[in-house]
């Protein structure tokens, strides 16, 4: 009889033994499961963000591209400072817009410095929600969003009566 | 089946399931948003080319003198803007105050039928080569990014602009070449160009779309006063249309250095 039920045990290591291996895959299983979940909140919250500011910054530039011309009065005293602020304040985001001329050409700008035309002949007028010399490093930094469009400016210079080729840079960013 | 079989076998399948739903997560996190994402650049070239048709009403044709001038791009290096190296500083000759939109009306204004050509009946009206000028300049950040683009105008009273295939009636109005447009010579061989004697008189526009490219088109409406051949002023309601598609063709180096 003692015989018998030693065959019946045979590799029987008690209730919690037994089912001890199982436990591996169902941890990795469960953990593996919420790792995903928290990732995939991570990135949809991510591409949320940059979605947003995005359409902030078709907001902005619809607001400061409606006429195709450039008042730099108007622009600088009451689209930037009223209009543009608001939208962005509503928006969570933070702003600058850039006109620049191009009487003879439209031309690149290949870094942030001459982006945001610090000391550059060609800026005509610059304005936004963040003002100092660090504006364009603190833009550069957060991944903003960059939108150019044609505009008419005074040429060949600021003040002229006549217009040219001018190019309107507007930036977003959070 | 052994007990602890049991239990590790139900171990492994809830962990084939979980990787199975991580696996469908990450594809959905994969394309989140892309449809939206890719609304939002539609939306963006549209308002780009929006504010292109805009700035044809404020800019000086004169002040358009510049391109490919000194200080400018070196026009005869690039392919589809050689001709305009010595055209551009022609339109130093009108007065201040004359807007490329005016001399545009005034080449349109033919008697008869209007023609896009440079010219007003016989008188040099140069409203194609000024849109040229401004068109190279504006559309540069889209023609470095590789999309090709075309303006041309249009009679609204055709069937959806783009002609009236029963009366073989063409939508667009007959322009000399080249057009208005940055599209190279060799895109004659892909029918979007139907040039005829020295005219084009089909829509490039519709052409590309019937390719399958996809183009981005914006139409405003462009009122031309003329007048008819018994001399009296009469009204031609027109429509001044943009488009631009990305471009299957290479993009050639010296047209990214533009």
């Amino acid at each position: 009889m003692a015989g018998t039920r030693s065959r019946q045990r045979k590799g029987f290591v008690g209730p919690l033994g037994d089912d001890f291996p199982s436990i591996f895959p169902i941890v990795a299983g469960v953990v593996l499961f919420f790792a995903t979940l928290a990732y995939a909140n991570g990135v949809i919250q991510e591409k949320n963000d940059y979605l947003d500011v995005r359409k902030a910054a078709l907001g902005l530039s619809y607001l400061v591209t409606r006429t195709g011309s450039i008042d730099y009065g108007y622009l600088g005293m009451v689209t930037c400072s009223q209009e543009l602020a608001a939208y962005a304040k509503s928006r969570s985001v933070k702003y600058h817009v850039i006109v620049k001329g191009a009487c003879n050409g439209i031309e690149f700008s290949e870094t942030a410095e001459e982006l945001f035309g610090l000391e550059d002949e060609s800026l005509y007028v610059s304005c936004g929600s963040e003002e100092g010399e660090s504006v364009a490093e603190q833009a550069m930094n957060s991944n903003p969003v960059i939108m150019n469009f044609p505009v008419a400016v005074g040429c060949p210079s600021y003040s002229s009566n006549t217009n040219g080729l001018g190019m309107l840079t507007v930036v977003t960013w959070r | 089946m052994r007990k602890g079989q049991a239990a590790i076998f139900d171990g492994i399948t809830f962990l084939l399931l979980a990787t199975f739903s991580a696996t469908l997560i990450f594809t959905a996190v994969g394309t989140y948003g892309e449809q939206e994402d890719e609304v939002m650049r539609s939306s963006y070239v549209i308002n780009y080319m929006q504010t292109v048709s805009k700035a044809f009403y404020h800019v000086d044709a004169q002040q358009l003198a510049g391109v490919c001038g000194e200080g400018g791009d070196k026009c005869e290096e690039i392919e589809v803007y050689a001709d305009l190296a010595g055209k551009c500083v022609e339109l130093e000759q009108y007065l201040p105050g004359i807007s490329l939109s005016d001399l545009l009306k005034k080449d349109l204004a033919d008697p008869g039928s209007p023609v896009l050509d440079d010219s007003y009946g016989g008188i040099e009206a140069l409203g194609k080569t000024a849109t040229r000028c401004a068109a190279k300049e504006f559309m540069k950040p889209f023609t470095s990014a590789g999309y090709d683009y075309v303006i041309e105008i249009v009679q609204p009273s055709s069937v959806a602009l783009i002609g009236d295939a029963e009366t073989g009636e063409s939508a667009v109005i007959k322009t000399s070449t080249p057009i208005i447009s940055n599209l190279p010579e060799n895109a004659k061989e892909n029918d979007y160009i139907e040039e005829k004697d020295g005219f084009v008189e089909t829509s490039v526009c519709f052409n590309a779309l019937n390719a399958g490219e996809k183009v981005f088109s914006v139409a405003s409406p462009f009122k031309v006063t003329s007048k008819n051949s018994n001399g009296k002023i009469i009204e031609n309601q027109l429509v001044l249309r943009v488009c631009m598609w990305p471009s299957r063709q290479q993009i050639s180096s010296t047209l990214l250095r533009s």
